[in-house]
């Protein structure tokens, strides 16, 4: 019986690239006499690769020859072959051309790919990574409290807040050391307009070209400081507005936040005390320097994470996979499924379904694919907790009418439902249509606009490895 | 040997001294499904006078299960020591009831007879006691019992604490067990029942009792209820044990229905010695219940009562730290209400201090029964005047795994004030230094909070 | 009391204090003398179910040393942790708590089956040796056997010999029948006769225990028996179903013979999904040819 999946996990950010691979170990989790409930219970990271520049080709777009040169590299020192690979991720940072870099990762990996992976991102799922790939989740889980990590990288600041282990917040800042560049003699060769657009609200302005001083520099750094502390602060000045990443939204949580990690680039200069401004040649050290030195950071307690600089990429190896099972129906192997666009049903959509109506649901999809020209799409519900069987009937049929009336019959008919209901509804589908390929999970929540992966069955069969992902060339 | 008595006008004959038994026994549901209740309360009163004349030598001659059929049997009357028993042999019943209840007789006294007793004969006595005289009875007798801390002695009322959870989830064990050593709970054992009866599962929950214990210096020992050849399995992987466990019956067919013999408690004794985390010479916890023999079509013919004065018996050459009736848990077709349930703890506790073990109980009992949480508080209360050794504590009194309800954690506590009773020593000193009771032993404003035993990152 | 004791208490009074009345809509609206007005205000003023989560919700300590620990606790168990006390004893909520759920499962055991829901699903009533519910509780000895009747009514109208005969019985709820049966036993036949085998005459019997599945394997002569059973009502559910699973059954047979699935209700595994799930686990016990502790699953 397999009972763990090879996972790798790979960030390509905007300073450095690395890599991972984790072994995840699976379990039946529930009594002997209860049906078998399957999870994920073991993370066990057995390979990390150094951290590469990550390489470029101009600024702003990768070198995806450079790229596959690291990855078939890091391969070879992890022991590991393509064919190993169940499961995994590529998580790209960048403020721009992203959906450039993201089809040239996919490009140029592709040889690589085996099980393995297709490039993901947006800000909300990195901020998400990074706060468990650090040990947030798990410090906020254990000591019972809200902790919020702050994943302070080349371009972007990412922040997630857990409270008791469960995830009640993120966002993103366009906030991050490699803002601004600079060579020895101190003269910009870079500044991102973001950065001088909060620049301007002090009435300061920078130009590639000119010199920066060792005053301006800190002030800078305090501004960006400023800027996160705001932001975690749920302060939504004109700080905040301006440096959210245009695809996250602001940080909206009802508790207070009690502890504090950073990871990131900027991190290690953070817990190093790194007292070289110039260290690096950008504002990192200066951001650094400005956490520490600030009082505004006094109401939080600050605590060291389990992972700095590789905190996205350790959460894209050991977070991004679920299992789903055991109690899921599928009448045909047909996986690795790859990148399948999705529909979540809203809740009148999905009501409709338990009258057995479909309109209102084929309306929605029918609009859905025509906006994002999509081939194939599977469709979530949530599920009721508990739903009669005329229910259950009802909302097959209707499914098998959506299906006839707008989907692609060359793709299988997959339903993933957010509660426990996957397998009565695939068997109720199946016995309505036995033709049909049909691929019913449960126990995954995804959105509209979400993608995933669904890898070879585990665990003889009664469950499924997933990967929920937001793809950014959609 | 007499087997017949006359009452109002009617007379009553019995065929053995096994059916004298059965009919002497206060109601019990299980005695009547077996069909050897007596058929009415004027035949259960002429039963008792039946056996209240019947001499020590009478009962220890009528085994309730063969000799040579039966290990428990040979165990018990193997055990028997020869002088003592030709001392007392022609006592009757009654005179042994008598001599109990003296107020010429202390503890050292009953110490000097015991070793002539057959369980047979205890549970004899047993049946002639009413439910004063049972408590007032095991009052004499305190046992003294050494696994890491010494438990029994007179003053004082253990508990052992009973995290149990619905799928032995780590965290979700620590919740309940934070919660009960705040409350002074735990003294006697820190011992869980797991859901899943697998060595690792095992291990693991012992790996987590010990760190509790080790890292709050706790003064107690720690079990984990698997079967025993798990335990021993998991005791031989390096799990630190202090003490093994097992349910166990009055017949060796009782124990075979368990899947265990004599030779597998030997075995766990002996392992214990050498790999064991234990210092003191007791090492072993059993737990009994009367009813457990019929249900495994294991009794003989027998009545429950008796049955279960022979798990005492069993128990005995093995010098358990702790021992205790999980009195209701077995459901109303063999203890149908509170009368019954409260009536057998008694016994029990009685049958066992007498036979010279460690005498504790799970005042308890299932939702199909007809009892309430109030019958197990008067349960409780009873027992501890009985001197009960130790009595178990879950969350509330509401057992999450095992869907039963025992006493609350606030129930010991409760009690200790109520009949000045006290934890173990070093528990109480440990209880100081946590600062859940003041230098008096009264609760401080911590007690309860369990919390004071999580990280805090203040 | 010392003086510091009493200084803390005061701080912990207050400081509730000052939570209770910081928190909205928590002061008390009195009768208002237009009683319209007044059951406006009743049926806004929804008392909280006792059995609920919201009731049952457990924290009570005040002022707790770690409070956020005492949430992380909470939610790592469903065992009563953090419930605080009143002296040495228990919180009057606590109390009603506790004795909400065991009304409900006392309830549960006694109840009668309606027979209005069996009669919509076709499910005649057959009857055990017990006859009446003192009897099927303490005599379990009886609730194992048909009763004459039942032998009759079985033989002369069900299917004889099938593969797999499925039964429902009360056990010690009838609580668990009446929320579950209605749409676990539906999709189980459903799925079992679309997979072309041969399934028994489904019938319901009162006063059943576990082992009366090994009688009605003898009467039907059936390879498999599946009975859809209420479980001993537990505090945390009053409606839980298990269901016990035999291959060739036999009066006698060992009980480590049979696979069980328990906790079928609403919190637990929901009636279709579990019938959807026994579909298969039937069908590979019937393949297999065996049942309990020989199944390797």
């Amino acid at each position: 019986m397999k009972k763990e999946i090879l996972s790798v996990g790979i960030d390509i950010g905007t300073t450095t690239t690395s890599m991972i691979v984790s072994k995840l170990g699976m379990q039946n989790t529930a009594a002997s006499h209860m049906v078998p409930e399957i999870n994920i219970t073991k993370k066990e990271i057995i390979y990390r690769s150094e951290l590469y520049q990550t390489p470029l080709k101009t600024r702003e777009v990768l070198d995806g020859e450079k790229i596959r040169q690291i990855i078939e590299k890091e391969y070879r020192n992890a022991g590991i072959t393509p064919e190993m690979v169940d499961t995994g991720a590529v998580i790209i940072t960048g403020e721009s051309s992203l959906k450039e870099n993201a089809q040239i990762v996919v490009d140029s990996i592709s040889s690589l790919a085996g099980e393995f992976v297709v490039a993901t991102a947006g800000p909300d799922l990195e901020s998400i990574l990074a706060g468990r790939g650090s040990g947030a989740e798990e410090f906020s889980k254990k000591y019972g409290c809200i902790a919020a990590n702050l994943d302070i990288g080349g371009g972007t600041t990412n922040i997630s807040v857990f409270d008791c282990g469960a995830l009640v917040g993120q966002t993103c800042l366009d906030v991050g050391g490699r803002i601004m560049k600079y060579d020895e003699s101190g003269i910009i060769s870079y500044v991102s307009p973001r950065l001088n657009d909060l620049c301007a609200l002090r009435g300061i302005r920078f130009e590639e070209g000119s010199r920066i001083s060792d005053d301006e520099l800190l002030e800078v750094g305090l501004l960006l400081a400023q800027t996160i502390f705001d932001s975690i602060n749920l302060e939504h000045t004109e700080l905040t507005q301006i440096a959210t990443t245009r695809t996250s939204s602001p940080l909206n949580i009802k508790e207070q936040i009690e502890y504090i990690s950073f990871s990131g680039g900027v991190s290690d200069c953070y817990y190093s005390d790194e007292n070289n401004l110039r260290r690096f040649f950008d504002l990192g050290p200066a951001i650094a320097k400005s956490l520490q030195k600030q009082k505004i950071f006094e109401s939080y307690e600050i605590v060291e994470p389990k992972e700095t600089i590789r905190a996205t990429v350790v959460g894209a190896g050991t977070y991004m996979t679920e299992v789903s099972g055991s109690t899921i129906s599928y009448n045909e192997n047909v996986f690795p499924i790859k990148n399948l666009p999705m529909y979540k049903a809203n809740e009148q959509e999905e009501m409709d379904l338990y009258l057995g109506q479909s309109e209102r649901l084929q309306k929605g999809l029918r609009w859905y694919i025509d906006q994002s020209q999509e081939e194939r799409i599977g469709i979530c519900i949530k599920g009721k907790e508990m739903a009669s069987y005329k229910e259950l009937c009802n909302m097959a049929a209707a499914l098998l009418d959506l299906d006839a009336a707008v989907l692609n019959h060359e793709y299988p008919l997959v339903i993933i439902c957010e509660n426990d209901l996957a397998k009565a509804l695939g068997l109720v589908i199946g016995r309505i249509n036995k033709e049909r390929t049909i691929i019913c999970l449960d126990r995954v929540s995804v959105r509209s606009g979400d993608y995933i992966d669904i890898g070879a069955p585990v665990m003889d069969g009664v469950a499924l490895p997933v990967v929920v992902k937001t793809l950014i060339f959609s | 040997m007499r087997l017949s008595s006359q009452l109002g006008g009617k007379s009553y004959n019995f065929d053995s001294v096994k059916e004298v038994l059965g009919r002497a026994n206060e109601l019990k549901s299980g005695d009547a499904m077996a069909g050897i209740a007596a058929r009415s309360d004027s035949e259960r009163v002429a039963a008792k006078d039946v056996l209240s004349n019947l001499l020590i030598s009478d009962v220890r001659n009528n085994p309730v299960v063969p000799y040579e059929e039966d290990e428990v049997t040979r165990l018990i009357q193997d055990g028997i020591d020869e002088n003592v028993y030709n001392r007392i042999k022609n006592w009757s019943i009654a005179e042994l009831r008598e001599f109990i209840l003296s107020e010429n007789t202390e503890q050292a006294e009953i110490d000097e007879i015991r070793n002539g007793l057959t369980s047979e004969t205890i549970a004899a006595v047993a049946k002639l006691m009413s439910n004063l005289d049972l408590i007032y009875a095991a009052n004499k007798i305190r046992v003294h019992t050494t696994c890491n801390t010494t438990m029994g002695r007179r003053g004082t009322l253990s508990a052992r604490l009973q995290p149990n959870h619905t799928v032995d989830s780590i965290d979700g064990i620590r919740a309940s067990l934070f919660e009960g050593l705040s409350y002074g709970v735990g003294d006697a054992v820190l011992g869980l029942n797991p859901v899943n009866d697998t060595i690792a599962n095992t291990k693991q929950i012992f790996e987590l009792l010990d760190d509790v214990k080790n890292k709050f210096e706790i003064p107690s020992q720690i079990c984990v209820l698997a079967h025993i050849n798990t335990q021993i399995e998991a005791v031989k992987q390096g799990a630190p044990c202090d003490m093994i466990f097992q349910s166990i019956a009055g017949s060796e067919k009782g124990n075979t229905a368990f899947g265990f013999s004599a030779t597998t408690v030997q075995e766990a004794t002996d392992l214990l010695k050498v790999k064991g985390t234990a210092k003191g010479e007791n090492l072993l916890y059993f737990e009994t219940g009367q009813g457990a023999e019929l249900s495994s079509d294991a009794n003989f013919g027998a009545d429950q009562v008796t049955m279960e004065a022979r798990c005492y018996g069993f128990a005995k050459p093995f010098k358990p730290f702790m021992v205790n009736t999980v009195v209701g848990f077995i459901g109303p077709e063999y203890l149908y209400d509170s009368k019954q349930v409260i009536r057998a703890g008694l016994e029990d506790h009685f049958m066992g201090k007498l036979t010279g073990l460690p005498m504790g109980c799970d005042c308890c009992y299932t939702n199909h029964m007809a009892a309430d949480q109030n019958d197990i508080e008067n349960l409780a209360v009873m027992l501890s005047a009985a001197g009960c050794t130790y009595i178990i504590a879950v969350p509330s009194g509401d057992d999450i795994m095992l869907n039963y309800q025992t006493n609350s954690y606030q129930d010991i506590q409760a009690i200790r004030t109520l009949l000045g009773l006290r934890p173990i020593k070093e528990f109480e000193d440990w209880m100081k230094k946590i600062g859940i009771i003041d230098e008096n032993g009264r609760p401080t404003y911590r007690m309860g909070d369990a919390t004071i035993f999580t990280e805090s990152r203040r | 009391m010392s003086i510091l004791d009493r200084e803390k208490l005061i701080e912990v009074i207050t400081r509730e204090v000052m939570r209770v009345l910081s928190e909205k809509n928590t002061t008390p609206q009195y009768a208002h003398p237009n009683s319209d007005v007044n059951l406006e205000i009743n049926a806004r003023w929804k008392s909280p179910d006792l059995t609920g989560q919201e009731f049952k919700s457990s924290i009570q300590i005040i002022d707790p040393e770690n409070p956020l620990a005492l949430r992380a606790m909470e939610k790592a168990t469903t065992a009563r942790v953090g419930i605080g006390r009143s002296g040495e004893r228990l919180n009057t909520k606590s109390l009603l708590s506790l004795r909400a759920d065991h009304s409900m499962a006392k309830d549960a055991v006694q109840k009668q089956i309606d027979e209005d829901l069996l009669k919509e699903l076709n499910l005649p009533i057959v009857q055990s040796k017990a006859t009446e519910i003192n009897e099927h509780l303490t005599r379990p000895d009886l609730g194992r056997q048909l009763s004459d009747e039942a032998v009759d009514f079985i033989k002369k109208n069900c299917i004889q010999n099938p593969q797999i005969q499925i039964y429902v019985s009360d056990g010690l709820s009838n609580s668990a029948v009446e929320n579950n049966i209605k749409d676990l036993l539906p999709i189980l036949m459903d799925g079992l006769t679309d997979a072309g085998i041969k399934v028994g005459t489904p019938f319901f019997i009162k006063y059943g225990r576990v082992g009366t599945g090994d009688a009605v394997s003898e009467t039907t002569n059936a390879e498999l028996v599946c009975v859809l059973l209420g479980e001993r009502p537990g505090l945390a559910a009053a409606d839980s179903m298990s269901a016990y699973i035999t291959y060739g059954a036999y009066v006698g047979l060992p009980e480590s013979k049979r696979t069980v699935v328990s906790n079928i209700h609403k919190n637990g595994i929901q009636p279709v999904e579990a019938g959807a799930y026994l579909v298969d686990l039937l069908q590979t016990i019937l393949k297999e040819k065996k049942s309990g502790v020989d199944l390797q699953m």
